[in-house]
């Protein structure tokens, strides 16, 4: 729980605690990704790490900051590409 | 951090155009994520920033030579050495880093052991921070919604979902990680396992009771 004082929302990333979500679906050992571009998304974004401009608390940062509507609706690989790229919060949906 | 990487919240797909609106700077990449990623990766290698070959690089690590495998060898050698096994609860980076699991996503670990009378597990409620070095890369249901958000408020029935039944007067404590911690559980030893060497104790432990969501029989 990051804020302090008043600040006593939670945001769309704290999720822990929340109802209303379905069955934990448990998956194999095997199949580690589940699309072709996820291993090249995080391998990109590894990559970048390595540059030095770019590390785990920009990345946190980052995908922590993207607009709620972005947030819930993209999978885990988009939200890295979303804030590998930038994108700025809340500008993802005019009139959204 | 949030959807199974199969499985959006929403209907939307990631083989299904989005729909939100491309007028700020990133337009320049592709929304739909397969050429969004093609996109940034030839725009960074053109720039001479990364080397095609250090991403085989990377992938390759990660889909084969960093996994469960690692956890278990460093179950197993707790199951058999006593010493070792002192040593990775009292202050598990020292004794990890001389069998060679240390490094990104993996730097300051606790290990946490599963009796009897506790039963531990691991979440990330934030995102999806794990033991890489030990575990590779987390699984989707770790990174899902529906883990993240229960298993702090109803770990017994999350565990029934992997079919796991705890008896009633083992307490369950879940650890939550952060970007710098990172937790390692130890599970029980499975009974009539006294003869095994290392190498078969080894290949009982699943990842999933390193997580703390399968227990040994």
């Amino acid at each position: 729980m990051g804020g302090s004082g008043a600040h006593a929302m939670s945001r769309v990333h704290d999720v822990g605690g929340r109802f209303g979500d379905g069955p934990v679906v448990p998956e194999a050992e095997e199949g580690k990704f589940h699309a072709d571009w996820h291993p090249r998304a995080l391998a990109v974004t590894l990559a970048c790490g390595t540059l030095g401009l770019w590390n785990l608390d920009l990345s946190r940062h980052r995908r922590e900051g993207l607009a709620p509507s972005d947030y819930v609706r993209f999978t885990y690989y988009e939200k890295w590409l979303a804030a590998l790229a930038g994108r700025p919060a809340g500008n993802a949906r005019k009139g959204a | 951090m949030q959807a199974l990487d199969n499985a959006p919240v929403c209907a939307q797909g990631s083989d299904m155009p989005h729909d939100h609106d491309h007028d700020h700077p990133h337009a320049l990449l592709p929304s739909e994520p397969a050429l969004r990623v093609k996109a940034l990766e030839t725009l960074l290698v053109g720039k001479g920033l990364v080397d095609p070959a250090a991403l085989d690089e990377i992938i390759d690590t990660y889909e084969n030579r960093i996994g469960p495998k690692n956890g278990a060898h460093v179950v197993a050698r707790a199951w058999s050495d006593p010493a070792f096994r002192a040593a990775l609860l009292e202050d598990a980076d020292p004794v990890l880093a001389e069998m060679g699991y240390f490094g990104r996503q993996g730097e300051h670990m606790v290990v946490v052991e599963n009796t009897d009378a506790v039963h531990n597990m691991v979440v990330c409620t934030l995102c999806s921070c794990y033991p890489w070095p030990l575990l590779g890369i987390p699984p989707g249901w770790y990174k899902s919604d529906a883990y993240r958000a229960r298993v702090v408020r109803e770990p017994r029935k999350v565990l029934a979902e992997f079919g796991v039944r705890l008896p009633d007067e083992t307490a369950v404590r879940v650890w939550d990680s952060t970007a710098e911690v990172r937790y390692l559980v130890l599970p029980m030893r499975p009974a009539g396992t006294d003869a095994m060497d290392a190498e078969a104790l080894q290949a009982l432990v699943t990842r999933d009771s390193m997580i703390g969501c399968g227990v040994l029989a």
